[in-house]
């Protein structure tokens, strides 16, 4: 059976590690620039990353979602955890900020396509859920930020934020995005 | 099941939303550690993707290469890691 990139990372194969920095490196890259202060923060919160994708790729399983969900999983994880350090929000650079577009490899197409089904599902939840994820998810804003950006209590942002989730996850469950094309099965 | 195993089990369902989303202080990470054990058959990263099938969808537009030198400087990393 073909393994895939981060089985053979967790194989010991080095090889594996080209192919992971060639098919998520800009992935990874993309989200750190768009919530890191800077560039230096930014390198090394990728560098964390990789070495937590490293650690982790043993545990990936490919029946409960696709790599690059997996990666951007472990890359949200250090970035949360830097910022929660500093006590800083994780800051989003504007687009004007960001250089030149990557080459488009096989799997971000992936990606890209996996996203646009993602987002046409984000847009079945209910208003107010789906601004709290997006100002938290996207944004980087913390919870206090959000409540008074959107004038509501603390404990409804909270709320809104576990049920969009939770409502979400039963829509990807019900209808689920394919783990190894990013198309709906 | 009583109403204190659904109580604690919709408590370790919402900590995973709020590291997932937020991220968590330490007293909640030890009581999410603690609520974990107690119900070893819960997926402890659902949560987490689905916030990153999220990130995925709202964040990645137009993807950013990876700078060459930083390339090499986690290939070199991970050499010593994975030999």
């Amino acid at each position: 059976m073909c393994q895939t990139i981060l089985q053979r990372v967790a194989a010991g194969d080095s090889s594996a590690v080209d192919d992971c920095l060639a098919a998520y490196g800009a992935l990874a890259w993309s989200l750190a620039r768009r919530h890191c202060r800077n560039h230096a923060d930014a390198e090394d919160a990728v560098q964390e990353a990789f070495v937590g994708i490293w650690q982790a790729a043993a545990r990936f399983d490919p029946e409960k979602g696709t790599e690059a969900t997996f990666v951007t999983m472990i890359v949200r994880r250090r970035l949360i955890d830097r910022h929660r350090k500093t006590g800083r929000r994780l800051e989003t650079a504007s687009l004007e900020e960001q250089p030149a577009v990557a080459e488009k490899h096989t799997k971000q197409v992936e990606i890209l396509e996996e996203a646009e089904l993602v987002r046409r599902r984000m847009a079945d939840l209910r208003p107010d859920e789906r601004r709290v994820l997006e100002l938290a998810i996207s944004e980087g804003m913390s919870q206090s930020e959000i409540a008074e950006a959107m004038s509501l209590p603390l404990g409804t942002v909270k709320t809104h934020a576990r049920r969009g989730l939770l409502r979400l996850r039963e829509m990807l469950e019900a209808d689920p995005v394919d783990s190894s094309t990013g198309a709906k099965p | 099941m009583n109403d204190s195993w659904r109580e604690n089990r919709r408590r370790l369902r919402n900590l995973l939303a709020d590291r997932a989303i937020f991220g968590l202080e330490v007293e909640e990470s030890a009581e999410l550690d603690g609520l974990s054990e107690a119900f070893p058959d819960m997926d402890l990263e659902m949560m987490d993707r689905v916030a990153a099938i999220c990130h995925l969808a709202l964040g990645i537009a137009t993807p950013e290469p990876l700078p060459a030198v930083l390339r090499e400087q986690i290939r070199a990393a991970s050499r010593n890691m994975l030999e």
